[in-house]
């Protein structure tokens, strides 16, 4: 245990980096006595039941019966005393395993002992990389081998889950076992959301332990610069600040390229995606739908062959080699001080604007990142801000599993708004914060930024859904190839996207149109429904 | 048979004890083609995939006959990049063979610092060739070190971009692919080269035969067979390239180096239609015997008037 | 005149040699350097790339090892030690598999005008981009209960290279002259004895070479590892592949780190057999 020590964030560090986040934290409401908190004893506040001890602040993670935790807790002992529990294997992505089994804050237990320390039902966590994860999940559905209880994997796969049959309807669970993640106090920021994290088809299938709603970050430093402001008002005419609109990202882009600092937005194969997802959605008003309502994708329309046009344009500012780099070297880039901007997880600050333990800041980039709201389109008066979801890890019971009620009641406990804002702060793994009660606890604050938090809070709330109808990888391969094509010239946009639509009408045929309209118009009552004014 | 052991002709003997012999292989054989062929031709006849949400034997309830073998002749992603890898095979190939050959004759005889230089020319092929593509890819950077390098070198500022533009992808790729596998070409060349009989080399030499002409009278007719083997395991082995290239460019930009190696792995784990890559796999296995059968022909043909050679 | 031709000779020689080696090397220095860079150097998508590590560290080693290091603030459950030793097994039992039945099938085919089918099959075998069947090998894998075990991915190791083994050393048997296996032959040896005893020693450069090449097709193995392994039997490739972190991406340093561990056992057997190859030079002598 005594080497660990120097890994822990320890509460030095975090003070360090706390007090622009203590000013921020009272601006937007969060009650300064949690940051102040006195050192507690361990164990548990009065009227809780459970939960983890051993650190300030811990009795906010804290339960009892009447909440969602306390509920599943309660219910896996009950289980397990009637030997309806066994070990529950659980096949997690590699990337996020260190919140689950480091200790977090100093003092603290792991996630993972909590949970079978209060119900004595052992968890066996086996990680893969991101990668590997669907044909592991995908070998294990189709040879029927059972190995794992719980799956997880990116959220726009669940619908080919479903399909596989590889998973378990949760409708069941969820009713009895009430999870909190859709409280409006606690829990996601829209409800639209809760729909979208968790159900397919309107029922629940799975669970969301991620948010991976892109969200802009940006060198501060460099917009906040007085030289710069001055030049850039003098050849665009207004002032450099955070942009509202693509046009103005662009010529903010522009602007720095000509200076020699790139855009390090990712438009390779898989990562340019998700932006490309964002603007596509933005190009009408309230939302530009993938597809119409008889189910013809509306990628080959004018407004899709303009989006295409834009996403291409960005290259003309993006860093040389931004064709083919992945995630290590964009955020390199930012972390080295080297980038401009881009929209991408919301863990980028997490990593790159932090402090290492002897205080020292850990990249050129700690203290130099800020973050804005996503850009739109103005239709007249209204601003069409638009985000997205992509990828975020989810979690899904295996239809195979021996046990599905106690693994589900496992996930229902760590993605529940308290043990989940206990996880999410825990710098050792990915798993990004998207519930209210995320936003507003300190510790995520300490490692997330409180400004950056309130962004991302909003950001969500502006958030489409990317595709994940049965089928989704054939959708998402398809287009990104054409995209790819536009981007090296070898197409035009509008014959990529014709292509790209093509191929979309071949994989909805194929899976059956009148089952893939239902799903398609189903879930447009997950898109967002916020205007901005312009 | 014979009742008695002891009446066997050598020649009886002989084929009772090369049964025996090749027995394992057969096993393995079918072992491997039985169940495996069966489900590859079965599946590739219906729509089934995961998505399907039923085991793979009740394929039949989504039959389509020839739908997939159909689709084959249409989609031109997977006719590209089967053009693609012939392309990449039919460059990297003669490079690696030219290469290895050159390096081979250098190493027939002796001299000094041999041994050092033959392990680590031997090298490239050690590296697991996942983590080359990852080395390659951070090498292959704009502001890189092969950039750098290059620059150097030439004295010009040289900053090629090379993963992101579609020709220059390709070329990185093969250079890649040469580095990795040209240790390959020259051990086995030089296993060949060494088999070439000393004393015929020192007749040659005596009869006042120079190097070139002893190189190209003794040696390779004697190394025929070698090279063609060498060429065939290297060829086949280019047309399943994955790896290293999947790590430098997945297959990109855009499809620009993807391969059907590569094409095939998005079509199975990432679109998920495996009975569409059943059928992509029987038709290049078809398609491959044709030309296996073909070069063991030919193969056998070249063996023969060695022997016819050696007996004169 | 003679010996200026060996002169320039000699020059030319060492200057290809010399110039091979380096260009072969670059790849390599690379990756051994970047072993033992901190995560600040790992990566050269920024303008003042790392050649030789500014803060050498130990870190990556120790984070495969052990699953943690100072300078990285994630840590990983799963270590490289258990990948090291499934790779070891896997890949050498696999290596014998291939050999022995290769080489056995080989010396029938090539003597005894026996299993006419084989050359053709077996090189089927290796015709197809393994992607392209491995999901029905997948199922009958899981079926057999082979999948995750070390004996199963041997099995298939043993069976994708069997080609190599085979062709290898059909075509090294064809070229061993027959003269001397009759002579054996009629001073009474059996016709098994002949081959243990007169044949195959005969082509043991070849052999080497086999041994080391099928050895690194399967140390080096991916696609098929990543389907049959869950979690028990992990090799280092895919090992190597699941190196990322939310905190770096790909974490090229200790990819870098794995990759440097898993040359050391091919290239130990390439220096053991390399004298075998000189050996091998006798070879021709025995075929007059």
């Amino acid at each position: 245990m005594a080497q660990r020590k120097g890994k822990r964030i320890t509460r030095r560090r975090a003070l360090k980096a706390g007090a622009q986040g203590l000013a921020l934290t009272s601006a937007i409401g969060i009650a300064p006595k949690y940051l102040i908190s006195p050192a507690r004893a361990t164990g548990l506040a009065s009227g809780m039941t459970g939960g983890p001890t051993g650190f300030d602040g811990a009795e906010r993670f804290q339960y009892n019966e009447g909440m969602s935790e306390g509920r599943a807790v309660e219910a896996a002992k009950k289980l397990k005393a009637d030997g309806k529990a066994g070990k529950i294997t659980f096949l997690l992505t590699q990337g996020a395993v260190g919140q689950f089994e480091q200790p977090f804050p100093d003092g603290a237990p792991t996630v993972r002992s909590v949970w079978e320390a209060e119900t004595g039902i052992p968890v066996e966590i086996i990680p893969a990389g991101e990668v590997e994860i669907i044909p592991k999940v995908m070998q294990d559905i189709t040879t029927g081998s059972g190995t794992y209880d719980i799956f997880t994997g990116p959220w726009n796969a669940v619908g080919d889950k479903v399909d596989a049959n590889g998973i378990v309807n949760l409708d069941e669970f969820v009713a009895k076992h009430r999870p909190d993640w859709g409280d409006s106090e606690r829990g996601t920021p829209t409800p639209e959301m809760e729909n979208l994290l968790y159900k397919y088809n309107g029922s629940y299938y799975t669970i969301s332990i991620d948010g991976d709603f892109q969200t802009w970050v940006y060198r501060k430093d460099l917009f906040e610069d007085s030289d710069n402001i001055k030049q850039f008002e003098d050849t665009y005419g207004w002032t450099l600040g955070h942009p509202r609109t693509w046009k103005e990202v662009d010529q903010i882009a522009e602007f720095f390229h000509g200076k020699g600092v790139p855009q390090c937005n990712l438009i390779g194969p898989f990562w340019g995606l998700a932006i490309f997802y964002a603007r596509f959605a933005g190009q009408d008003n309230p939302n530009f739908y993938y597809f119409d309502e008889e189910g013809n994708p509306n990628l080959d329309t004018d407004l899709g062959i303009k989006a295409l046009e834009e996403h291409v344009n960005l290259k003309n500012y993006s860093a040389r080699d931004a064709l083919s780099w992945s995630w290590a070297e964009a955020y390199g880039a930012m972390g080295q001080a080297e980038g401009l901007m881009m929209s991408t997880y919301t863990n980028l600050r997490k990593f790159n604007d932090r402090y290492n333990a002897d205080g020292t800041p850990a990249t050129p980039a700690t203290g130099k990142l800020g973050s804005f709201l996503p850009p739109g389109n103005t239709f007249g008066d209204d601003l069409i801000r638009r985000s997205c979801l992509y990828y975020n890890i989810n979690a899904e019971i295996s239809a195979q599993s021996e046990h599905a009620e106690a693994a589900y009641l496992f996930m229902q406990w760590a993605s529940s708004t308290r043990t989940f804002s206990w996880m999410s702060g825990n710098p050792g793994g990915y798993f990004d914060p998207f519930q209210k009660a995320n936003f507003a606890e300190p510790l995520v604050q300490q490692t997330y930024h409180a400004d950056h938090c309130a962004i991302i809070e909003e950001t969500i709330a502006r958030s489409a859904p990317t595709i994940n109808f049965a089928g989704q990888g054939a959708f998402d391969t398809k287009l990104d190839e054409q995209i790819q094509a536009a981007l090296v010239g070898d197409k035009t946009p509008a014959e990529a996207m014709k292509k790209a639509a093509k191929d979309w009408r071949r994989i909805i045929k194929k899976r059956g149109e009148t089952r893939m309209i239902d799903n398609m118009n189903k879930s447009r009552a997950n898109w967002p429904a916020i205007i901005d004014k312009a | 048979m014979a009742s008695n052991p002891q009446t066997l002709t050598l020649a009886q003997q002989g084929a009772k004890l090369g049964r025996w012999m090749t027995l394992p292989t057969q096993l393995l054989l079918v072992f491997i083609f039985a169940f495996p062929g069966l489900m590859i031709i079965y599946v590739s006849l219906s729509w089934w995939g995961p998505l399907e949400g039923v085991p793979w034997y009740y394929a039949y309830e989504s039959l389509n006959w020839f739908e997939n073998y159909i689709y084959l002749f249409e989609d031109e992603r997977l006719w590209g990049s089967i053009w693609r890898t012939l392309l990449i095979m039919l460059v990297v190939v003669p490079v690696e063979f030219f290469l290895g050959l050159g390096l081979a004759i250098l190493f027939v005889d002796n001299f000094t610092g041999k041994r050092v230089f033959y392990s680590i020319l031997l090298m490239p092929m050690m590296i697991v060739p996942a983590v080359a593509g990852y080395m390659f890819y951070i090498l292959f950077q704009s502001n890189g070190p092969v950039n750098q390098l290059l620059s150097l070198i030439t004295g010009f500022e040289i900053d090629i971009l090379w993963l992101s533009e579609t020709d220059n992808a390709f070329v990185a790729i093969m250079i890649a692919d040469i580095w990795q596998w040209t240790p390959l070409m020259f051990l086995i060349l030089l296993a060949g080269l060494l088999g070439v009989p000393e004393d015929q080399l020192k007749a040659a030499t005596l009869l006042g035969a120079n190097w070139g002409q002893k190189f190209l009278r003794i040696a390779l007719p004697k190394m025929r067979i070698v090279m063609i083997i060498a060429l065939v395991i290297r060829a086949v082995e280019a047309f399943k390239l994955f790896d290293v290239m999947y790590v430098m460019t997945k297959g990109g930009p855009g499809v620009a180096t993807e391969t059907i190696s590569v094409y095939v792995y998005k079509v199975t784990f990432m679109e998920l239609e495996w009975s569409y890559v059943s059928a992509i796999g029987f038709a290049i296995l078809m398609f491959l015997t044709a030309l296996g059968a073909i070069g063991i022909i030919i193969l056998s043909n070249a063996q023969k008037k060695r022997l016819a050679n050696v007996v004169d | 005149m003679m010996a200026g031709n060996r002169i320039s000779f000699e020059v030319m020689r060492y200057t290809f040699i010399i110039a091979a080696l380096a260009i072969f090397l670059i790849p390599i220095v690379w990756m051994t350097t970047l072993a033992f860079k901190p995560v600040a150097e790992w990566t050269t998508a920024i303008s003042e790339i790392t050649w030789l590590p500014k803060n050498p560290t130990l870190g990556n080693f120790e984070f495969i090892f052990t699953g943690q290091t100072d300078e990285l603030i994630i840590t990983m459950p799963n270590t490289a030690t258990m990948p090291i030793i499934a790779s070891l097994v896997i890949a050498s039992l696999g290596t014998l598999i291939a050999v022995v039945v290769g080489t056995l099938g080989a010396y029938g085919v090539s003597r005894f005008q026996v299993g006419n089918n084989l050359p053709l099959s077996v090189l089927q075998l290796r015709l197809f981009p393994p992607m392209a069947v491995m999901i029905p090998v997948m199922m009958m894998w899981s079926y057999l209960a082979l999948v995750d075990t070390f004996w199963g991915l041997s099995l298939i190791y043993g069976i994708v290279t069997l080609p190599f083994s085979f062709w290898l050393m059909k075509t090294f048997f064809d070229e061993v002259p027959r003269e001397i296996e009759e002579a054996a032959l009629v001073e009474g040896c059996s016709q098994w004895r002949v081959f243990y005893r007169v044949t195959l020693p005969m082509v043991k450069a070849p052999l080497a070479t086999t041994v080391l090449f099928v050895f690194i097709l399967n140390w080096s193995d991916y696609v098929i590892a990543l389907l049959l392994t869950r979690k028990d039997w992990v090799t280092i490739p895919v090992y190597m592949n699941s190196l990322n972190s939310a905190m770096t991406g790909e974490m090229y340093g200790s990819k870098a780190a794995i990759g440097l561990i898993a040359a050391i056992p091919p290239v130990v057997l390439g220096i053991i057999i390399q004298k075998h190859l000189v050996r091998g030079l006798t070879f021709g002598a025995l075929k007059q």
